[in-house]
């Protein structure tokens, strides 16, 4: 049978293409190669020891297969969050951490992080972010203490790879 | 920290919701007890650093005079706060209920707008707090 997008040549039965990764429909049926044309007259075709094929010139682009899970249309990875939307976002968090004098910052991220992820896909799946502003904030109060005592330096060492176990902990995919 | 389930019901989002704002009201309290006992507050580090006004400054001594009864004072520490503390409620109610029901993060336009009219007034609150013709907006 031939892949119906990159015409590849695949054994008859095959639910994916070796070459592209495109899904193959269950009701497409075994197609036959195309049968080699007439040579032109005179023309004596050219034999290089194998059983003769007919060329093909629409293999087009063929994606290469990195041995994961086969690439599949609909499997999409993007952010679908607006331009202007995301702007808007982002400041919101910059001005209520601003007016608070950084006491809101947790609920800030928070907020932020859902707005991100809740416009997120991976792989046609949409991502949530579920974690909480409340439970956040005890840490956060950890985290600043322990920074002013070092003189930011907890902060810069530690803050970070915490902050994003707890973002990683509270990151699902939606159903 | 355990993961936490995603709130896929308007039940568990509330939740979650009332949760924060116990959260925030407890703080709130603790705090409020504690610069009424002790006197200090926290201060403002973009103050401390660079001598200037930040639009938060006097946030603290707002909240405690308008806990008090007493408009004019918290006016006095920070006017813009004040003025956008019952719309941002409202903001902030809006915004839950939409949350609660239909489980949307993100802004419409009218959102947008107001997000957008709150950061210019800021920005223009900060910058005539510092000057001295507007020493009436400093804390």
């Amino acid at each position: 049978m031939i892949c119906p997008r990159c015409s590849r040549q695949l054994p008859d039965g095959s639910k994916f293409c070796d070459g592209c990764g495109f899904a193959i429909p269950a009701s497409q049926p075994a197609q036959q190669p195309a049968p080699k044309p007439a040579p032109a007259q005179g023309y004596q075709q050219p034999n290089f020891g194998g059983a003769p094929q007919a060329p093909n010139y629409n293999q087009g682009y063929q994606q290469p297969n990195f041995g994961g899970a086969p690439f599949s249309q609909g499997h999409i990875s993007e952010f679908t969050g607006g331009v202007f939307e995301t702007f808007v976002a982002v400041l919101a968090a910059s001005l209520l951490i601003t007016i608070s004098c950084g006491f809101a910052t947790p609920w800030a991220i928070t907020n932020l992080l859902k707005f991100i992820f809740g416009h997120m896909k991976i792989d046609g799946k949409r991502l949530v972010f579920v974690g909480n502003g409340a439970e956040f904030f005890g840490q956060w109060v950890i985290w600043s203490l322990l920074s002013l005592i070092t003189c930011g330096i907890y902060g810069i060492f530690f803050v970070t790879p915490r902050l994003l176990n707890w973002i990683a902990k509270n990151t699902h995919f939606s159903d | 920290m355990e993961k936490n389930k995603i709130p896929d019901t308007p039940k568990a989002r509330l939740m979650a919701r009332v949760k924060s704002v116990l959260m925030v009201l407890i703080f709130g309290i603790l705090y409020y007890g504690f610069v009424k006992l002790t006197g200090w507050g926290i201060p403002c580090f973009i103050n401390k650093i660079f001598n200037i006004y930040c639009p938060g400054c006097g946030i603290t001594r707002m909240f405690v005079a308008l806990i008090q009864g007493d408009l004019k004072a918290a006016a006095g520490y920070n006017l813009l706060v004040l003025v956008f503390l019952i719309p941002a409620l409202i903001f902030a109610i809006i915004r839950t209920i939409r949350y609660v029901k239909k489980d949307v993060v993100g802004y419409n336009k009218i959102e947008m707008a107001a997000i957008l009219f709150a950061t210019v007034c800021t920005i223009v609150f900060t910058v005539m707090r510092n000057m001295p013709a507007f020493s009436f907006l400093a804390p």
